[in-house]
């Protein structure tokens, strides 16, 4: 008698509290995700990593290579802005995935799973957090790169969808860096390794120089790699040049990775205790 | 009595002030720190991984850009150099965020209690580095050895060749111990480094020759100590003047020692843990 009376009270309180459903999970990412941000304003390699690495590394690519680029016939600035934004968001998922991490290795993410909130928070506050991380670089990084002469040469609509599509990356990237930090768990190990998934994909790119400059038997991985292809998606949204192409390209190789990489990290988000 | 009675009698019988005593205290302190650096071969070979796979990654995709009637060895032969500088001056960073947790582990604290001579902490941190930084030498020149670098100039020239970068490097450990002492988290060594380290590799003759940048930034690159080291560099592999690069590059690792060894040594003796 006892026991029942339990379980209905139980289910009574759970039912006001409302905390299953989607407008609660959206409520308690945004919850998780304000202290992922307030975390993010308190650490000193954060705010080099937003304001200065994206502009350090613009300013010394294009101080470097334009005059040899300009032999090739490219513009460098309109050519270098593109990868640098992709970089720029690479560093954000990189420092999502240390940060998830440390809270694996602090216990934070047992805290919150001991808590009555949606269980998809942890991973969505993550993603909210690093967004607006990624929004923020690109104020800075945009403004910067018009003062070095880059332009969007046709129209506001270009400029949204260079946006969106860099957010689009960036959602991939923290999901998948956040698949490192589930599987890998230890804050020092993930710090060393985070690199291992940069460097091949955003520098074996045709994003800093165009794959005719790599060897041809390297040629085949730069062309279809995903990030040569999002790299050419906003340069033509940032030329007005055919997007389509491109453009397809790149949704289609972010749905798929977003697909894998978000399963995996939800099962393996399920299987830690 | 035939046993010292007091603390003077003591010292002098231990000889703990004298100059084969310090000499004796460092070289066990560089031991300690070396051995560290042996038991996390993690450590190294990330902080060695990452400028190899740089210098990988900049050979095929730069080589065509900056020396277009050239091959991919050309451009190794001109880039190894300046990859072994990059990568040593980031590994610099490392010794900063390694004396960092020596004191705040306490294991700084507890050699000050012991009858050692009190320069050997941070001149054996300064020598363990180095000795990190002669294994990352070599290594990045092996690797260098598989796209086409080779020594061209003889056997001494070579030797010349791998302690040179060292003992340039070296001088910027000293500022990342000083950094280190006066820092309040790990990361302040790094974000403190990494922005200027940056720009000051790119914008040297390293990656580009001086004639590839802009006019306005010549002026900086021909000055830049970078430039001095690797024209060296390159001049003690692969032939041509090198001497007078080598006395600049010496005079600039004498200076910076100078400089940052005694705002580090003052900073040590001024903090009081």
């Amino acid at each position: 008698m006892m026991a029942i009376d339990l379980q209905a009270k139980a289910k009574q309180l759970v039912k006001t509290r409302c905390e299953v459903g989607i407008g609660r999970a959206i409520a308690d990412s945004f919850i998780i995700g304000q202290r992922n941000l307030i975390r993010l304003s308190r650490q000193p390699a954060v705010i080099t990593g937003v304001l200065v690495f994206p502009i350090v590394f613009l300013t010394a690519f294009l101080l470097a290579f334009e005059r040899s680029m300009a032999t090739q016939n490219i513009d460098y600035i309109q050519y270098l802005v593109p990868i640098i934004t992709l970089q720029a968001m690479f560093f954000t998922a990189m420092n999502s995935a240390s940060n998830l991490a440390g809270d694996i290795d602090t216990g934070m993410l047992q805290r919150c799973r001991a808590m009555p909130i949606s269980r998809a928070a942890v991973l969505g506050g993550l993603l909210i957090a690093y967004l607006v991380r990624a929004i923020v670089t690109l104020a800075i990084l945009l403004p910067v790169a018009y003062l070095y002469g880059f332009r969007f040469q046709s129209g506001v609509f270009s400029v949204i969808g260079y946006i969106l599509l860099t957010l689009f990356f960036t959602t991939v990237a923290v999901t998948g860096y956040a698949l490192l930090a589930l599987g890998l768990k230890k804050p020092d190990l993930v710090q060393s390794l985070v690199i291992v998934p940069y460097a091949p994909f955003l520098l074996l790119s045709s994003g800093f120089s165009p794959a005719e400059n790599f060897p041809n038997w390297l040629q085949p991985f730069v062309v279809t790699q995903p990030v040569s292809h999002i790299a050419a998606a906003l340069r033509a949204l940032a030329d007005g040049d055919p997007l389509l192409i491109p453009l397809l390209w790149s949704v289609a190789w972010l749905t798929v990775l977003l697909g894998g990489f978000g399963w995996t990290a939800i099962w393996l988000y399920r299987r830690i205790s | 009595m035939t046993l010292p009675l007091n603390a003077a009698q003591l010292v002098k019988t231990r000889q703990e002030g004298g100059f084969l005593r310090t000499v004796y205290d460092i070289a066990i302190v560089t031991q300690r720190n070396l051995l560290l650096d042996l038991r996390n071969p993690a450590v190294i070979i990330g902080s060695t991984g990452f400028p190899i796979f740089l210098m990988l990654i900049f050979t095929a995709s730069f080589a065509k850009v900056v020396v277009p009637e050239g091959s991919y060895t050309d451009y190794a032969q001109f880039l190894v150099p300046l990859s072994t500088i990059q990568g040593l001056l980031f590994s610099t960073i490392n010794t900063g965020t390694a004396l960092y947790y020596d004191l705040r582990s306490g294991m700084v604290s507890r050699l000050r209690t012991l009858p050692i001579a009190r320069s050997a902490v941070l001149a054996g941190r300064i020598l363990g580095g180095a000795g990190r930084l002669l294994v990352q030498v070599i290594f990045i020149t092996l690797v260098g050895h598989l796209i086409g670098f080779r020594f061209q100039n003889g056997f001494i020239n070579s030797l010349i060749y791998l302690l040179l970068p060292v003992l340039f490097t070296s001088a910027f450990s000293w500022v990342a111990v000083f950094l280190a002492v006066k820092a309040k988290s790990a990361e302040t060594v790094q974000a403190a480094m990494a922005p200027w380290l940056l720009p000051l590799t790119f914008l040297s003759i390293g990656y580009v020759p001086k004639e590839g940048f802009p006019e306005w930034v010549q002026g900086f690159v021909s000055i830049n100590p970078v430039s001095a080291v690797a024209q060296a560099m390159r001049g003690l592999s692969s032939g041509g003047p090198f001497i007078e690069y080598v006395i600049q590059a010496l005079l600039w690792s004498a200076a910076l020692t100078a400089v940052f060894s005694t705002l580090a040594i003052r900073a040590y003796q001024k903090r009081n843990s």
